[in-house]
């Protein structure tokens, strides 16, 4: 540890990788599925590509990444993986095709048509390297120290809101660590609560499953009833001995903000401007979904260009946005230098640290050149003698003492509380979720363990639940795109579970409907019901 | 589904984009009376419920005769001596065509019909199993932000059946720091609710609070507690005060205790959110 002893402070960036679980085997394709194809394609393999070369290159550099057991389960789905091989496949002949058709159009599309060739091959080329699990590439990566995988609650359901059901956290938390050591092999350290959505308590749970660090937002912090000495900027411990690290609200406005944030750069590529929509019906028709709705390929030739209508963008020029990339890296590393040189001095010299977390799917799917910017970021860094980068427990064999505290109810959504997750659009589902979670109490109650068939279906019950509990439906119908989808799932998951309550509640189990639903609701299913007796009953 | 009157009281301009778009033959040359007429007889043919009621058909095993009335209803020319399969197929490609003109490339497609058709049965089991009411007493409260905290309601039917007519009120107490007997609250608000309203959002004074709501029968101003709702607790909206600093040594985790002394830097609220940027069409 020699080497990052004598910096003057350290940046910790932490990637929150998470899908809802949109797997629907039932179907050949199906149009939600793709948003797990356009994050495969534009965000999990460029990074797993970033941090790849970094490290080649030698390169020291430190993250912590999350990847929600939702995300990690579709991305170690057999059938998933054959779906998205199929759809990558697809997307490069398709890029061929537009290397073919640019020849005769503006010289700067048929380059990029080339580039996005070479892309989708490359991308290609490093799924079936990994013969179709990704995760075993960041499993490389976390093993040789360069980032550390944490975990994230169960479904990603937004814990503030179930605080009245102890047992309903233990299982989100409680399920959560149990696969990330199957697939893994050894437990989390680090667990990313969704949303950021803290309550007094909540440390109970994680601490209780061996939970070591979370992460919370500004006002977790600064409007606890003993506002840290440090700000957010060290860690702090909680009562019950979990530790806590803050975001940095000034990382996150430089790379976050739409509006003053480096993603919104007139050079960089505009997100809405994709030959799904631009090229003519017949010719895209192959490559959109299947009922004929246009929608993205992630082939797209426009930048940014200014505040101008779609029609009026200009054309990408990939020097520029390069470049661009570069130098916003470049600034980033003035400003975080300038940070941890403040900082430590009115720190009276004790170390801090800048903990900036992002959802992982910003860099490349949105922030197309989001990659870019960390590679080049890694490297300055890595480089340099003020600012160093550092995983979060390392940080800790740092510092000596860390003041204890409780951190305030907040979220990092809209306002910082629960208003995204709780409002007129989608504050019907929780009379259901509530209810739910009794249920499952009263079927503890009765169950018979002996009973094959019934143990089965109660597994089932949790799926059903967990699976409703997502926090993506109330956020989908609270931001308004794909509402419909998010009310269907929400209520085909309780309606599931209802049905299979009342069936172990009366005698009657319906084997070809329960058959149905492992089938179509097929999330974790390598979880035995033991493993769900364990937790529901006193934990690990 | 659009009706005739929805099209009547369209522009002669609006139709006309929209008779075009639908590919309708010389709708150039017609008038406004015909434009209605040609749209509502496109529709009428393309309305959800027509166009699941004939997959239906389709999947089922339809008899000859009604695979000509279909196809005839919608205008399709048979040759004689046309096999079953070559009929659907025929069916099935008009559809497909029209459901494409009628909606755009924005619209299902007739195979999206199909097989959610395929999907509706199981489906309709499901959604039945939601539940308006649970049919039992209950008075949930949760906070939404440091000012405003969510209660919804649910009744047996013996309930329902004495307050559905009654005057009803939520009774909205401030319990912060003590343990509430029905009368101790700090201080109460009251707010006229409706019994099938089921949910209600309250304005509370004070953040980083507790509250506990209650769901009363007003009988001439003397109120009868129905249900009694769990504690909620409102978030800080500011940094606390509580006087003192706790630290822990991590070699040997030996606590330290002192005077709260100002913090060394303050940091505000970030002003970016999760959904600010990223997630922007889900």
């Amino acid at each position: 540890m020699d080497e990052i002893v004598g910096k003057s402070g350290y940046f910790l960036l932490v990637l929150h990788a998470h899908l809802p679980y949109v797997h629907h085997p039932e179907r050949e394709e199906f149009l939600e599925e793709r948003w797990f194809f356009e994050a495969m394609t534009e965000t999990y393999i460029p990074l797993l590509e970033t941090f790849e070369k970094l490290s080649k290159d030698g390169v020291e550099f430190k993250l912590v990444i999350s990847f929600s057991p939702p995300l990690m389960e579709m991305i170690v789905n057999p059938s998933m993986q054959e779906k998205y091989g199929r759809h990558l496949r697809k997307l490069l002949e398709l890029a061929e095709k537009e290397v073919e058709r640019t020849r005769e159009e503006d010289p700067r599309k048929h380059r990029m048509a080339n580039f996005y060739r070479e892309r989708f091959e490359r991308a290609l080329e490093i799924f079936e390297n990994l013969d179709g699990n990704i995760l075993a590439g960041f499993i490389e990566l976390h093993k040789s120290g360069f980032l550390e995988i944490i975990t994230c609650n169960a479904t990603h359901a937004f814990l503030p809101l179930f605080r009245e059901y102890p047992h309903v956290i233990d299982l989100q938390i409680g399920l959560a660590v149990e696969i990330y050591e199957r697939l893994m092999g050894f437990p989390p350290n680090g667990m990313w609560i969704a949303e950021c959505g803290f309550f007094p308590d909540l440390d109970s749970h994680l601490s209780k499953f061996g939970i070591k660090y979370f992460f919370l937002d500004t006002h977790g912090f600064t409007f606890s009833e003993t506002p840290p000495r440090y700000g957010v900027y060290r860690p702090i411990m909680t009562p019950e001995g979990v530790f806590a690290f803050a975001r940095d609200p000034q990382s996150s406005e430089q790379i976050w903000s739409a509006e003053i944030g480096y993603p919104g750069d007139f050079n960089y590529r505009e997100f809405y401007r994709d030959i799904g929509f631009d090229r003519e019906y017949d010719y895209i028709k192959p490559y959109i979904d299947k009922s004929g709705v246009r929608v993205n390929t992630g082939i797209k030739y426009h930048r940014i260009t200014g505040k101008v209508d779609l029609s009026e963008k200009d054309l990408y020029d990939l020097d520029r946005a390069i470049e661009t990339a570069n130098n916003h890296a470049h600034d980033f590393l003035i400003k975080k230098r300038e940070q941890v040189k403040y900082l430590q001095e009115r720190f009276e010299g004790e170390i801090p640290i800048i903990v900036a977390p992002f959802d992982a799917e910003l860099f490349g799917h949105w922030w197309f050149e989001g990659p870019w910017f960390l590679d080049k970021f890694f490297r300055l860094v890595s480089k340099d003698e003020i600012l160093g980068t550092i995983l979060p427990l390392d940080f800790l064999k740092l510092i000596d003492k860390v003041q204890i505290i409780t951190p305030a109810q907040s979220s990092w959504g809209a306002k910082g509380f629960n208003d995204v997750w709780l409002n007129g659009k989608n504050d019907w589902i929780y009379p259901h979720l509530h209810k739910a979670s009794e249920r499952i109490i009263e079927i503890l109650g009765i169950l018979n363990r002996k009973d094959k068939l019934k143990m089965r279906a109660f597994t089932q019950m949790i799926r059903e639940f967990l699976l409703a509990q997502a926090s993506d439906w109330p956020f989908i119908m609270t931001t308004g795109t794909s509402v419909e989808y998010a009310v269907r799932r929400i209520k085909r998951h309780i309606g599931r579970f209802n049905r299979i309550y009342e069936s172990l509640k009366g005698n009657g189990i319906d084997v070809n409907e329960l058959e149905r639903y492992e089938l179509l609701d097929d999330i974790f299913s390598e979880i035995s019901h033991e493993d769900i007796l364990r937790i529901l009953e006193g934990g690990k | 589904m659009i009706t005739t009157t929805d099209y009547e009281k369209m522009k002669l301009k609006e139709l006309r984009r929209l008779a075009r778009k639908r590919g309708i033959k010389g709708y150039y040359r017609m008038r406004k009376k015909d434009l209605v007429e040609a749209l509502t007889s496109l529709s009428r043919v393309l309305t959800d419920e027509n166009v699941k009621k004939i997959t239906n058909l389709l999947e089922g095993n339809p008899r000859m005769s009604e695979l000509r009335k279909i196809a005839k209803s919608m205008g399709l020319k048979l040759r004689r001596k046309m096999k079953k399969s070559e009929i659907i197929s025929l069916i099935e490609t008009e559809l497909s065509d029209r459901l494409r003109k009628e909606l755009g490339v924005g619209g299902r497609s007739y195979v999206g019909y199909r097989e959610e058709l395929r999907e509706s049965v199981c489906e309709d089991i499901e959604e039945r199993s939601v539940p308006h009411s649970y049919n039992e007493d209950r008075l949930k409260a949760l906070p939404v932000n440091p000012n405003w905290i969510h209660v919804y309601w649910d009744f047996s039917s013996d309930t329902y059946s004495k307050v559905k007519s009654g005057k009803l009120k939520l009774l909205v107490h401030d319990v912060t720091y003590i343990i509430f007997d029905g009368k101790n609250a700090h201080r109460t608000f009251e707010f006229d609710v409706h019994p099938d309203m089921r949910k209600y959002y309250v304005e509370v004074p004070n953040p980083r609070a507790n509250y506990i709501v209650e769901l009363v029968i007003d009988r001439d101003g003397e109120y009868k507690v129905i249900m009694r709702s769990n504690v909620v607790e409102t978030p800080p909206s500011c940094p606390g005060n509580l006087g003192r600093e706790e630290w822990v040594e991590l070699k040997s985790m030996r606590m330290e205790k002192m005077k709260m002394r100002e913090p060394l830097v303050k940091s505000g609220r970030a002003r970016v959110d999760s959904s600010e940027m990223v997630k922007k069409d889900g």
